[in-house]
């Protein structure tokens, strides 16, 4: 997927043939999207990070290629967290079958983590976390077990 | 929303008019009760109804009882998880399966906060919950309410000071909370600086609902006008530093002397138990209603559960 050009000393990235796109990443939130979704582990496959790219759109981005992995559902609503506005494509035999802004939705299912050590969701039992959307800008979530409000340091991702 | 077959996990799963309608209903079980308000209706004989209390209470859990017990179904049960599985390393889940293949609903107090609404999750019987942690205890703010509506006749309108540990006490935040659904109340926060109602939950109300939010640090005229003085303990376990409990543990006392300076119909609650924080000159005064209040848990709870049982009354 990736090359230098003895010539022109020149980074080429190949066209991907199956897998996903996440675009538009904020600058510098790329390699935290690898670690939040667990892509490391989960794929033995070619991964492209791109970082400090040129973007009309914000200034300079991050950009991820997955040769031959698709993301999971619930993984979008950590991306959105992590990086908003990224834009996640799925390709299929070099084509883009589906693209989708990374936004956040109103209810965070197994993105998140509760940081109240007494809430039940931090415990042996067997919980999915579940977080209510209070605010999207800035993001406010609150915590469907302990109920309590989180916002900037206080969310953090379910990795 | 429709009573039958629901839990009340969190004064936040309650409307205004859900709210209106327990508290008529405890009134009506009151004046059902009134030849006799330590009666029964025996309207749930065939029902049994699991208390589990996983740490201490006694207020929640006998009026609790009681308003089972006064609705004529059977309670089953633990106080304390000694002698219980738990102490063998049963999770909440398997407790909750295990006496939902018992009962009818589940009447909870647990340590761990959204263990409650875990627990109607995984048992689909109707949960009440007495408490998880710091974080709701709705049946005291239904009662807190209803005493309101007893002594005032309206919830709308009032000016109610909250007075001592607002940090930690679940009760004020539950009712801080419920009270933004009404009209034009005047709330004023008496703590000490490290005891103050957090930021977020103050944020939200005024979010919420615009209500008229005033902290301060003194007993100030303000708070000897109101309609209300609610008093919270200042909670001793909540400290890792006990010099800093002992610092702040008597910050406010309300006693005569302090209630000779206020309206003459302004009343004093608590949802007990107190230490010092009311002195105990107060107790035959007109304007205690404290005990009183801890009465009308029973109407209130009893009026819960036949809502949630799906009884007409």
């Amino acid at each position: 997927m990736l090359c230098l050009t003895e010539q022109r000393q020149e980074l080429i990235i190949t066209k991907l043939k199956d897998g996903t796109v996440i675009d538009h990443i904020p600058q510098g939130k790329s390699l935290d999207i690898l670690n939040a979704l667990g892509i490391l582990k989960k794929t033995k496959d070619t991964i492209a990070v791109i970082m400090c790219v040129d973007s009309k759109k914000i200034g300079k981005k991050d950009l991820l290629k997955l040769n031959n992995f698709e993301l999971e559902h619930m993984s979008a609503g950590k991306i959105a967290v992590i990086a908003p506005g990224s834009t996640i494509a799925i390709v299929k035999d070099y084509r883009v079958v589906s693209k989708c802004k990374a936004a956040i939705p109103d209810v965070l299912v197994s993105s998140l983590r509760c940081i109240n050590s007494n809430c039940i969701s931090n415990t042996k039992e067997d919980i999915t976390s579940r977080f209510k959307v209070v605010s999207k800008e800035p993001l406010k979530v609150r915590c469907h077990y302990c109920e309590r409000t989180f916002s900037d340091d206080g969310i953090v991702i379910d990795v | 929303m429709t009573f039958k077959g629901q839990s009340i996990i969190s004064i936040r799963d309650l409307s205004k008019p859900d709210i209106l309608l327990i508290l008529e209903r405890a009134k009506k079980i009151e004046q059902m009760l009134s030849d006799n308000p330590k009666s029964t209706l025996d309207i749930a004989k065939d029902k049994v109804i699991a208390s589990l209390f996983f740490e201490p209470s006694t207020r929640t859990r006998l009026s609790f009882e009681t308003a089972i017990n006064r609705l004529g179904a059977k309670v089953i049960g633990f106080s304390g998880t000694e002698g219980t599985s738990v102490k063998k390393g049963e999770t909440l889940k398997d407790t909750a399966l295990t006496v939902a293949q018992y009962a009818d609903m589940i009447v909870m107090r647990h340590p761990l906060e959204g263990s409650a609404r875990y627990v109607s999750e995984v048992t689909g019987i109707p949960v009440l919950n007495g408490g998880d942690g710091a974080n709701q205890h709705p049946t005291q703010t239904l009662l807190d309410l209803y005493t309101i509506i007893k002594n005032k006749g309206a919830i709308s309108g009032l000016t109610i000071t909250m007075v001592g540990d607002l940090k930690y006490g679940r009760t004020v935040h539950s009712l801080a909370y419920a009270l933004s659904l009404f009209d034009n109340i005047n709330l004023v926060l008496v703590s000490p600086d490290e005891l103050k109602m957090p930021a977020y939950l103050i944020d939200e109300i005024k979010e919420k609902s615009g209500m008229k939010i005033t902290e301060t640090s003194e007993i100030s005229d303000a708070a000897l006008n109101s309609d209300i003085i609610y008093v919270t303990r200042i909670q001793k376990e909540r400290f890792p530093d006990p010099a800093e409990y002992h610092r702040l543990k008597n910050a406010y006392i309300i006693d005569k002397g302090l209630m000779s300076m206020a309206k003459k119909d302004t009343i004093v609650m608590h949802p007990l138990p107190r230490v010092d924080e009311i002195s105990t000159d107060m107790d035959s005064m007109d304007n205690a209603v404290y005990f009183n209040q801890a009465g009308l848990g029973v109407p209130v709870r009893m009026a819960l559960i036949s809502l949630l049982l799906g009884y007409n009354l």
